[in-house]
């Protein structure tokens, strides 16, 4: 099956044809809820990023920190995920087409997998330290990217 | 008046370069996008605090104290990509009924900051938040969600 198939069946069944048929209010609320999952997940990551830096948030651990900042991270991860899946099903082979698209979708899994894992060993490491550094400045990078790559979608 | 303003930064040189680039004006776009992270993003978290959502073993006032220099930088590189994005565009936009809301809600949150920082700002201490700061937490927390959204509903109110 080819890319382009997948994508034209996404749009003319289930969710994808109920959202592409629906009125364009919903695409609007879709793009809003993007936007404030962006603003949670970007928040989490931001604040363990700054801890590991040694710039914010030093009157806690680390590890403590990053443990209370995992709900915020999953509520924006969700949040954003969700509405882009929907946005992605609803239009998909306009989408399908979209180079910037296929650049965001390529770093996510980079980004992602960094945050649950590399991440998790940094927060252990001693923070100001060159490697803890390293990975906040890593993930600051990947995830600027990811951004940059999806707003880059509506210019394409 | 506005009329008059918005040509001028409109014809404007920067305006000029903005609008006709090809990469300038998406990363300004970007960039306006990406800081809402470090500007409402940092402050909802303190907002949560305030309100008593999130953070509670934290004292808010220790909270506010880290958080404040991240949350200002923040802001100032959301406002300063979004008078560049409004240079660009600016003439386009004043019949844009998504853009004077935008506006006022701003200058609602800016007052609602300047009454918490003048009346709760350095003097919050221990874990227990006065009834008048959690107030402007909520406040907070709903103004600049709607301050997005109104700012996401321009492209669809042009």
């Amino acid at each position: 099956m080819s890319v382009h198939s997948l994508a034209l069946w996404l749009q003319n069944h289930g969710v994808g044809l109920f959202l592409r048929k629906s009125d364009p209010l919903v695409g609007v609320v879709l793009q809003n809820f993007h936007i404030l999952g962006l603003v949670a997940l970007l928040a989490a990551v931001l604040l363990i990023d700054l801890r590991l830096l040694g710039l914010g948030l030093t009157s806690r651990s680390a590890p403590d920190l990053a443990r209370r900042l995992r709900p915020v991270f999953w509520l924006g991860a969700v949040t954003v995920g969700t509405s882009g899946l929907l946005m992605l099903v609803s239009d998909a082979v306009r989408y399908s087409n979209n180079d910037a698209l296929l650049v965001k979708l390529a770093l996510l899994p980079w980004a992602l997998a960094f945050q649950l894992g590399v991440e998790r060993i940094g927060i252990q490491l001693r923070p100001r330290s060159l490697p803890a550094a390293g990975t906040a400045l890593l993930s600051l990078l990947l995830w600027v990217s990811v951004g940059l790559a999806g707003r880059a979608i509506g210019f394409v | 008046m506005i009329q008059e303003i918005s040509q001028a930064l409109y014809e404007s040189g920067l305006g000029t370069y903005l609008r006709e680039s090809q990469y300038a004006y998406p990363i300004v776009e970007g960039t306006h996008l990406l800081s809402l992270g470090l500007s409402f993003g940092l402050l909802a978290i303190a907002d949560l605090r305030l309100i008593g959502a999130y953070l509670r073993e934290e004292p808010a006032g220790d909270l506010l104290r880290q958080l404040r220099p991240w949350i200002l930088s923040g802001f100032v590189i959301t406002f300063a990509t979004g008078i560049l994005l409004f240079c660009a565009e600016a003439v386009k936009l004043l019949d844009n009924p998504a853009l004077p809301a935008k506006f006022a809600l701003i200058f609602l949150a800016g007052l609602n900051a300047l009454w918490f920082e003048s009346r709760h700002g350095g003097k919050l201490s221990g874990l227990s938040v006065p009834r008048g700061a959690k107030l402007a937490g909520w406040t907070s927390l709903i103004l600049w969600t709607l301050v997005v959204v109104s700012g996401r509903l321009i492209p669809y109110l042009g």
